[in-house]
């Protein structure tokens, strides 16, 4: 079985947990995003940043873990070069749930994955290390990391494989993107740690994980190496392992056991924060739906659960589908959305770019309902504007004449039944077709169209 | 000009132009020069007299120099300047100066104090002689044969010797109260969260206070009006109020005599001042009567068990990595590296160190640091209950007089039993002053009045009653 | 009663280095002795009482640069 432990960066906050240093420090040259109190310097208090609070306790909310009714805040001391105080505040649930968020559950797929707690913390600073192969490197420290707020979300061994931990992370991102908490796509935002045992054996930790493949590939070299030792009847050993990115193995790592004892106690410059009933629902009433909710919610509209759930977890999409659906067209802009917009931008990033708006899905959707154009017609024209944008309604028009032909020629091949079979056999024959048309439209449909779309009825 | 002369009579003078502030500096600075063997000061502000005259030209534009105006000041060496060095008398500290100033030096030097300089203190405020700092101890200007008390002993001593007419000391369990009582003037822990202990270095972070000493009440309630109140770098003094003027009246008041704090074994010569004390507060009108605090019996316990906890995390960011003093790094490894630089923790910080790091550690937690927490719970419910009936409790603030240097240091467990009578008001937050009441050999001896929480200002109006009737 | 190997190991976890045995080990050994007072204080039923605030008196989120970075690494010995 598989449990995570994932820590994910309030990036969506301006300042870090307990000082005003900017919470992003991205790109910015060592120790420059540093004051005294996150270089833990003699004398400095933290001071515990409002919206932070808030956003954890939403992330809390949002996989039904319920806040503590007062937020405790904790120190877990050990020493370390990236620890500015060689202490990190943290939370620590020793007098009952004084956490963000207490015991909770979420439905992936088919499963019921048990969230055990989410806490609040700082972020380390980070390391680097500079010198020779003979082992006497320097480390060298930047503290611009340092403070910056962390989500903690520890979930319960319920994972049965690492495709299901890798769909947690995904849902994860997803829903944090959507609170406005987090970008989990900055390098370095959303990591996680994982447990693995097997067959009831030993638990072994996995930390170093960088990147969501990378989860899937550690938990799967895990896995198999545990099982290898069970049928070489060997114990598998409780331990700390460091997933090696060059080699793709898992390695013991160097930590000693006696080191672990973080003497946690609480943090008295940090007096416990009172989450009343008004300032829960205020958090409540202000979270966005949250993916799952919102897929359930789409399913209700007729739309296939699979579309729901590609549409739910992207925020710019749904927003698209919110604003153009009229109930009636849901199913239709859904699909529009998920396969013909999603397949002609196919990254976050060229559909933040896109022109395609909202207005451009409702004309679409009508036209294609009203009969004035085909669904290939509609993809084309979709194609067009989330590249370049521009007026729906022209183009709709525009294709719409031919839109009209089309609904002609199939009525005559409807009509002409042994005609058009004939056509298909003997291909000179097709003008007997075109002439049938011609005759219905008075003369006013271009020959050489006429010839492209019964070609195109006849399935050629 | 008296050096002598309490601090709102020196503004006063300053403001007013008969004296001005650069007389008044240079005078003091003369007097720190003076008293050099008493080792008060740890350092001096080269900047004091340039301070004192841009105070006299604010005097001579008629813009307001402040309440303060002119008044010399010492800080405790634990409190951050930017002036001077902040060593907390250790040598791990050795010559650091900080970047930023403490909002309480901020604040007295926005109302025209001039800090005079830096105080000696037991090694990050951990003691009650001032004996365990790394600059030597401080002598008693009373008799410089005994210690001044601790571990603010250097502020107490600088205002005793007339080398500051006020001192911002710091209180984890006693540490301004009882170097007052020792050098006989007044000083005062302020309700927990009612002064910004932002730039305190943290000892025990979550009992100790930034509080005041003076030689008399009226320039303890000047101080507390500077630098009371809350402050948006502190989070723990969200509740505070700034202390206002203060009416002493004790008439019609009801007072607890806490009878664990004044038992038979109470040294009589400390037994005859405090008897004398609750007598003079009887002929004022107030109503004193015997109370009981079960939990004191335990209060040294509890007070040592959550500030060695404490003091343990809060020492652990001295680790010569980001700021420090000159140690080769070369051949070290990063956890031998900081072993090496810690060794310059003097023996008393290292034993409070390794004790805190018995009580919170995996088997003991549950044993020393949660009862420690509930005996602090309990404390401070039992004093709250004393609160429904008494305004005011009453003790000597020490049990014993002054004793020689030298003469205390061997046994810590003894030692901590001198804390008996003050750690309550810090585990229980409240605030508690020490007021000179009288001598025993000749040597001075202070009582001690505790109110309940954010009742500051009416327990220094009971603290200058006090101080009238028993001069 | 605390062990003197326990003493010296809590000593190594706070990085003290110890030299002297009555200095630390026995003093320190008195006082985790003395803080076995705690034991008969009564207190297992109490609930602890803490300082507490409202959301409202938390810190606001804004930004505020502090100029005091160096632009460069901070350098610490290597990591065993």
């Amino acid at each position: 079985m598989i449990g995570l432990e994932i820590h994910c960066q309030l990036t969506g906050l301006n300042s870090k947990l307990f000082c005003p240093c900017r919470a992003d420090y991205r790109g910015m040259r060592p120790n420059t995003n540093v004051c005294p109190v996150c270089m833990g310097l003699p004398g400095t208090l933290p001071l515990l940043n409002a919206a932070a609070v808030r956003s954890a306790a939403a992330i809390a909310m949002s996989l039904n873990c319920t806040p503590g009714e007062r937020l405790a805040f904790f120190r877990k001391n050990y020493f370390y070069p990236d620890l500015p105080k060689n202490f990190q505040i943290t939370q620590y649930d020793a007098y009952g749930n004084t956490s963000v968020g207490g015991r909770g559950v979420v439905r992936l797929g088919d499963r019921d994955i048990r969230i055990t707690r989410v806490q609040l913390e700082e972020d380390p600073g980070r390391l680097s290390y500079e010198g020779g192969a003979d082992g006497r490197a320097t480390t060298l420290v930047d503290y611009n990391r340092a403070g910056v707020a962390l989500v903690e979300i520890v979930t319960e061994p319920d994972f049965e494989d690492p495709r299901q931990a890798r769909d947690f992370m995904n849902m994860l991102a997803d829903t944090v993107e959507s609170l406005g908490a987090a970008d989990p796509h900055l390098d370095g935002a959303m990591r996680a740690d994982g447990n693995v045992s097997v067959r009831g054996g030993n638990k072994v930790e996995i930390k170093n994980i960088n990147s969501f493949h990378d989860l899937e590939k550690a938990l799967h070299f895990e896995i198999t190496r545990q099982n290898s030792l069970c049928d070489a009847g060997r114990a598998v050993v409780q331990e700390t392992r460091h997933w090696d990115e060059r080699r793709r193995i898992t390695i013991p790592s160097r930590t000693k056991e006696a080191e672990l004892d973080y003497r946690y106690f609480l943090e008295g410059d940090i007096p416990w924060v009172v989450m009343d009933n008004d300032t829960v629902r205020h958090i409540r009433e202000a979270m966005p739906e949250s993916v799952m909710s919102r897929r359930d919610r789409y399913i209700r509209y007729g739309i296939a659960p699979q579309v729901a759930a590609v549409l739910a977890a992207d925020a710019l999409c749904c927003r698209l589908f919110e604003e153009s659906h009229t109930g009636r067209t849901a199913r239709l802009i859904a699909n529009l959305i998920t396969t013909d917009f999603m397949g002609v931008m196919d990254t976050r990033e060229k559909r933040a770019a896109s022109r395609l708006r909202a207005g451009h899905l409702s004309a679409l959707a009508g036209a294609i309902d009203g009969g004035g154009i085909t669904r290939s017609q509609a993809r084309t024209i979709l194609a067009g504007l989330a590249r370049d944008g521009g007026d729906a309604e022209a183009l709709i028009r525009e294709a719409g004449t031919s839109g009209d032909l089309a609904g002609v020629v199939a009525q005559v091949i409807q009509e002409e039944p042994e005609a058009a079979e004939r056509a298909r056999t003997n291909p000179p024959t097709i003008n007997h077709l075109v002439g049938m048309v011609m005759r219905k439209t008075r003369g006013s449909a271009d020959p050489q169209e006429t010839l492209r779309l019964i070609r195109e009825a006849l399935g050629e | 000009m008296d050096l002598e002369a309490p601090a709102h009579e020196i503004a006063r003078l300053v403001s007013a132009g008969s004296v001005s502030a650069e007389e008044v500096i240079e005078r003091t600075l003369e007097r720190m020069r003076d008293t050099e063997r008493l080792n008060i000061f740890i350092s001096t502000n080269p900047d004091a007299v340039s301070e004192a005259r841009r105070i006299d030209g604010m005097v001579r534009d008629g813009s307001d120099p402040g309440r303060l105006a002119g008044v010399p000041v010492s800080i405790k060496d634990n409190i951050c300047t930017r002036a001077m060095p902040t060593t907390c008398a250790s040598r791990m500290l050795e010559g650091y100066v900080s970047p930023y100033e403490a909002t309480v030096v901020e604040r007295l030097r926005r109302e025209g104090a001039i800090i005079v300089g830096k105080t000696n203190l037991d090694e990050f405020a951990m003691g009650l002689t001032t004996e365990f700092s790394a600059y030597g101890p401080t002598l008693n200007p009373r008799d410089p044969r005994y210690v001044p008390g601790g571990s603010s002993g250097g502020s107490a001593a600088s205002v005793a010797a007339g080398a500051a007419a006020i001192s911002l000391g710091s209180d984890t369990g006693g540490s301004v109260r009882n170097p007052a009582s020792f050098c006989g003037v007044a000083g005062f822990k302020p309700t927990y969260g009612m002064v910004s202990r932002y730039g305190l270095v943290s000892y025990a972070n979550s009992i100790e206070q930034v509080g005041p000493l003076a030689r008399t009440i009226p320039d303890i309630v000047l101080a507390m009006q500077a630098i009371s109140g809350p402050d948006p770098r502190d989070g723990t003094t969200a509740g505070a109020r700034p202390v206002s003027d203060t009416e002493d009246i004790v008439d019609g008041k009801r007072i607890g005599i806490v009878r664990q704090m004044a038992p038979d074994s109470l040294h009589p010569g400390v037994r005859t001042v405090f008897e004398r004390a609750v007598s003079g507060l009887e002929s004022l009108g107030a109503a004193c009567e015997e109370v009981s605090l079960e939990m004191v019996d335990y209060s040294v316990a509890a007070y040592y068990t959550i500030t060695s906890t404490e003091a343990g995390s809060n020492l652990a960011r001295y680790d010569n990595i980001r700021y420090g003093y000159g140690l080769e790094r070369e051949g070290y490894e990063f956890h031998r590296y900081v072993a090496a630089s810690r060794d310059r923790f003097g023996p008393e910080v290292k034993r409070r160190i390794i004790a805190g790091g018995f009580v919170p550690s995996a088997g003991y937690a549950g044993r020393y640091f949660l009862k420690a927490l509930k005996v602090k719970s309990r404390l401070t419910r039992e004093v709250n209950r004393l609160f429904g009936t008494y305004d005011y409790l009453v003790s000597p603030t020490v049990p014993v007089p002054p004793f020689r240097l030298g003469e205390m240091l061997d046994d810590p467990v003894e030692l901590f039993q001198l804390d008996i009578n003050t750690v309550a008001a810090n585990l229980a937050g409240k605030p508690a002053v020490s007021v000179p009441c009288g001598t025993c050999d000749g040597l001075p001896v202070g009582v001690q009045l505790i109110a309940d929480s954010f009742r500051d200002g009416p327990l220094l109006g009971a603290a200058r009653a006090l101080e009238g009737v028993v001069q | 009663m605390v062990t003197k190997e326990e003493i010296t190991d809590m000593a190594a976890m706070m990085r003290i280095t110890i030299d002297d045995r009555t200095e630390y080990v026995d003093k320190v050994q008195r006082m985790l002795d003395y803080f076995g007072v705690l034991d008969s204080a009564g207190v297992d039923d109490e609930d602890i009482l803490v300082q507490e605030m409202t959301p409202a008196e938390l810190r606001a989120d804004e930004h505020r640069r502090h100029q005091m970075g160096t632009g460069g690494h901070i350098r610490a010995p290597r990591l065993g």
